[in-house]
């Protein structure tokens, strides 16, 4: 598709010239914007989630999933070895997503699924899926889903692949559920993995981080009980808010390509696919770990029991985003000093928060490097 | 230099007003409000017409003249009257800082308009000769009112292109070609919110969806770019040619009371006739449900929606609507008066009125928190536009002139991007937020419970009977869960098999297969 803005016409620096480029350019902009209008007019559905996997277990809003290996990749369950040769880790993943947006931002599309890379690599992957709380949910507390669900979908996933122990692997929120979970709990985590995930929320460069602070938490739970999606959208909004005018004037200039389109709509799907969070939950989140930094502190309450960090005395991998402006690297390198383990590890790779688990460079080496990392642990 | 020829300074004093004016406003409604209520509950009506007049007629007048003040906010600065010694302050090249070159006149409208000039093709390109025409796109039945529309401005193009045509040749003082310049760029605008408008239309009878969401985003993304573009490319052309700026391209590119509109756009600040809506579909639901039962609580709630339209009308900068509306007030507001007198109030009602006036007084403090709020986001998107503008210039007089647009576009979110990012890491901003999202969540609560009180009687769910229900299953369930849990670890204690460090913790016993 051509350039938005025209070039064209020697003649400068005169008023009709200016009117004439002022003109074609709205002209230009109005023809991409009809364009992508019928483009987008046939776009009946956004697949997402290519994977396929199976429902194991369901509580009310919550989902446990078992992804299947491909038929012929040579890495099906109880297999010996994986599809890239590799011997295969016995020892099942389980990964712990946030309550914010949906899971399926692992499992895009095939050529964008951090899933499958893991499928590929020889891993029986796992997955809770939060689903969409209603009202009936805003009750739920922390402990109810780290002692409660997490605990549940680990003794499920025990129980079907037969082990004693999963690989916890979680992701941002999802990241320090099951770090809280592998303090609580850390007979049954054979290997720590977190993704991009706060841990210290002292850290001053993190947005969200500052805002949270002066949140008053109090007010919105009570006001909504389930805390809806379009509060904490407009809070990730503003973080970048002109960059994203930037993205759409981008995206308009590609539409007439199907599959840079549905790539696009794609990732729009999950970035606008945000269930409501259950008020009782989010409330002791912001204000026991955003304003109170409860976790590194040691004094953060779960039911009757404390959260030790230095309860982790598992294996950690620790995997954070170059360029995170969601969550600092500050705030996620932070774990090193508080857990118990003495296997313990640090891993950057390059890209933004969500970069690291849809980007090409991310598709090629986080997969990969989990899977050898766990294989050296198993 | 003195305090007031800065574009800063008179950027800054622009935002200032506004503020002061939107305050004044609330606070003169708020008072007005809470007098009328008052004076209702006591059934005091001469004494509640008396204030409430007094009110809300004093609120008229500081609007009426705020607003005409506000009509040409940095004309002061751009007039050539604005010096005491009579020369315009844009013509003094130490005005701006950024600017080491001279204004000079430049030679303006040289050619006169034909049907064959530049413009014109690119319309008729765009529209008459419609290139779309062999387009599958033109079978689609949404694009084809579209077009239909945008044909229909095509006279009105060319009736001012004659005029422009007649015009240019005899023209020759700048101010009447800057003039020109101007209406040309009302009648672009106008004619750019239509098709906006139409296209928006369009997205509705989109289904629901990413596909639809993803078209307004664009959309709105376009109006910002185009609003930018029409600020930009002036001077942009005249800097690729290699000739001097003159004070109105500069009036184009930094005029706050324009730029204010893109500052709108890029947050969407919730505009006067979306306000205006929701609070007349709440009052009507209200209405709805108080018809037949209740009359002081529709009266109360019609009162509220006028004095709920009046202050969100009050912001669309129009003195002549500000005056509508107060007339509609005015007159609803005897008529409300006259018939709740007729009526004596049960406990009912009497709770209705106390939520509504703490609704009324709610609202007026959200709107000027709102108004706090925006105001900090005028005046930082003022900066980085100064910031940009110094940067542009600079690069103009280093020979690297942008050479298109989309450059310009780029640079002007990168440095926004900076400019709010700094202001968004200060506390004053979080608190501000923070604040506003509390007042939000108290007057959803006030809401609530005005329609709990008027739902009382009826033979509906109310959010406080859900939310009992939603804690009793929650209970249960609890328990039920921490049996099965207290069932597992029971069980697990006395298989050996199973390793044990920290108590119950260590079973790896499955919950029951509840899929």
């Amino acid at each position: 598709m051509s350039k938005i803005h025209s070039t064209e016409h020697a003649e400068t620096g005169n008023t009709k010239h200016t009117q004439t480029m002022v003109l074609q350019t709205m002209s230009s902009v109005y023809h991409h914007l009809l364009q992508s209008l019928s483009a987008l007019q046939d776009v009946k559905n956004v697949d997402v989630g290519s994977s396929e996997k199976e429902c194991i277990w369901e509580d009310g809003h919550v989902w446990l999933y078992r992804f299947r290996h491909k038929v012929g990749s040579g890495a099906k369950q109880g297999a010996t070895k994986s599809a890239s040769g590799k011997g295969r880790v016995r020892t099942p993943v389980l990964i712990v997503y946030a309550l914010v947006n949906r899971p399926y931002m692992l499992d895009l599309q095939p050529d964008r699924s951090l899933v499958q890379q893991l499928l590929l690599q020889g891993l029986d992957v796992y997955m809770i899926d939060w689903g969409y709380p209603t009202h009936f949910e805003h009750h739920l507390t922390l402990d109810d889903y780290i002692s409660g669900f997490v605990d549940d979908c680990v003794s499920v996933v025990c129980r079907d692949a037969d082990v004693q122990r999963v690989n916890l692997v979680g992701v941002c929120q999802g990241g320090t559920f099951s770090t809280i979970y592998a303090a609580l709990f850390p007979k049954k985590v054979r290997n720590l993995i977190t993704l991009a995930t706060p841990i210290d929320f002292s850290v001053k460069d993190g947005l969200l981080f500052r805002w949270a602070k002066e949140m008053n938490v109090d007010a919105v739970v009570d006001a909504f009980g389930i805390v809806p999606a379009e509060v904490l959208n407009a809070g990730f909004i503003m973080l970048k808010p002109f960059a994203r005018l930037q993205k759409y004037m981008g995206a308009l200039q590609t539409l007439d390509d199907e599959e840079r389109m549905m790539n696009f709509l794609r990732m729009e799907q999950w970035i606008f696919d945000s269930p409501g969070q259950p008020g009782e939950c989010y409330r002791q989140f912001i204000a026991d770990l955003y304003q109170g930094n409860k976790l590194v502190k040691g004094s953060l309450q779960l039911g009757r029991r404390t959260v030790k960090l230095q309860n982790i005395t598992m294996p950690v991998l620790n995997v954070y985003a170059a360029e995170d402006h969601i969550v600092p690297h500050n705030s996620t390198k932070a774990l090193q000093k508080y857990v118990g383990a003495e296997d313990y590890e640090h891993y950057e790779i390059p890209g933004g928060h969500i970069g690291i688990f849809v980007g090409s460079k991310a598709q090629k080496e986080l997969a990969p490097k989990i899977a050898s990392w766990l294989q050296e642990r198993d | 230099m003195s305090k007031q020829s800065t574009p800063d300074q008179s950027a800054n004093d622009f935002y200032s007003t506004w503020m002061e004016r939107q305050n004044a406003l609330v606070a003169s409604w708020a008072n007005a409000a809470q007098q009328s209520t008052a004076a209702m509950m006591q059934g005091n009506v001469a004494e509640a017409m008396k204030h409430g007049a007094e009110a809300y007629t004093a609120t008229m007048e500081h609007q009426t003249a705020s607003a005409k003040q506000m009509m040409n906010p940095f004309g002061a600065w751009f007039s050539p009257q604005a010096s005491p010694n009579g020369a315009s302050k844009a013509n003094d090249a130490t005005t701006f800082p950024f600017m080491n070159v001279p204004f000079m006149n430049i030679p303006f409208m040289n050619t006169p308009f034909s049907e064959a000039n530049p413009m014109m093709q690119a319309w008729q390109n765009a529209f008459r000769q419609n290139p779309f025409g062999q387009n599958p796109i033109m079978q689609n039945p949404f694009v084809q009112p579209w077009m239909q529309a945008a044909s229909g401005a095509v006279p009105g193009f060319e009736q001012w292109s004659k005029f422009a045509e007649a015009g240019a040749s005899s023209f020759a003082m700048m101010g009447q070609v800057a003039k020109m310049y101007e209406q040309w760029q009302h009648l672009s605008q106008s004619w750019s919110i239509s098709v906006q408008k139409m296209y928006s239309s369009m997205a509705d009878t989109m289904p629901a969806g990413v596909a639809q969401d993803t078209f307004r985003n664009m959309l709105s993304g376009a109006n910002v770019y185009m609003k930018l573009f029409e600020r930009w490319m002036p001077a942009l052309e005249l800097m690729k040619s290699g000739k001097p700026l003159k004070a109105e391209d500069l009036q184009s590119l930094m005029n706050p009371a324009q730029y204010k509109e893109v500052i709108d756009a890029v947050f969407e600040f919730m505009i006067p006739e979306q306000m205006q809506s929701l609070v007349k579909q709440m009052s009507a639901f209200t209405q709805s449900m108080n018809v037949s039962t209740n009359q002081a609580a529709r009266i109360l709630m019609g009162q509220m929606e006028q004095n709920a339209s009046m202050i969100f009308g009050m912001m669309s900068h129009n003195p002549e609507a500000a005056v509508n509306v107060y007339n509609t007030l005015m007159s609803s507001y005897q008529q409300a008066l006259s018939t709740i007198s007729a009526l004596p109030m049960n406990q009912r009602q009497s709770e209705m009125v106390a939520v509504g006036q703490e609704i009324l007084s709610r609202l007026g403090e959200y709107s000027q928190a709102v108004t706090k709020f925006q105001h900090l986001l005028y005046t930082n998107g003022q900066k980085a536009l100064e910031k940009m503008t110094e940067a542009t210039f600079a690069a103009g007089r280093n020979k690297k002139a942008v050479s298109n647009f989309d450059e310009v576009f780029k640079t002007w979110v990168e440095m926004n991007e900076e400019v709010f990012h700094d202001l968004f890491e200060t506390k004053e901003y979080a608190v501000m937020q923070s604040n506003l999202a509390k007042i939000s969540s108290h007057l959803y609560n006030n809401f609530e419970h005005l329609f709990e009180i008027m739902l009382k009687d009826f033979p509906v769910v109310t959010r406080s009977h859900v939310d009992e229900l939603a804690k009793t299953v929650f209970e249960l369930k609890r328990k039920v869960r921490d049996l099965e849990k207290h069932d597992a670890y029971s069980e697990a204690d006395a298989e050996p098999t199973n390793a044990k460090s920290n108590g119950k913790s260590t079973s790896t016993k499955a919950p029951a297969h509840k899929k």
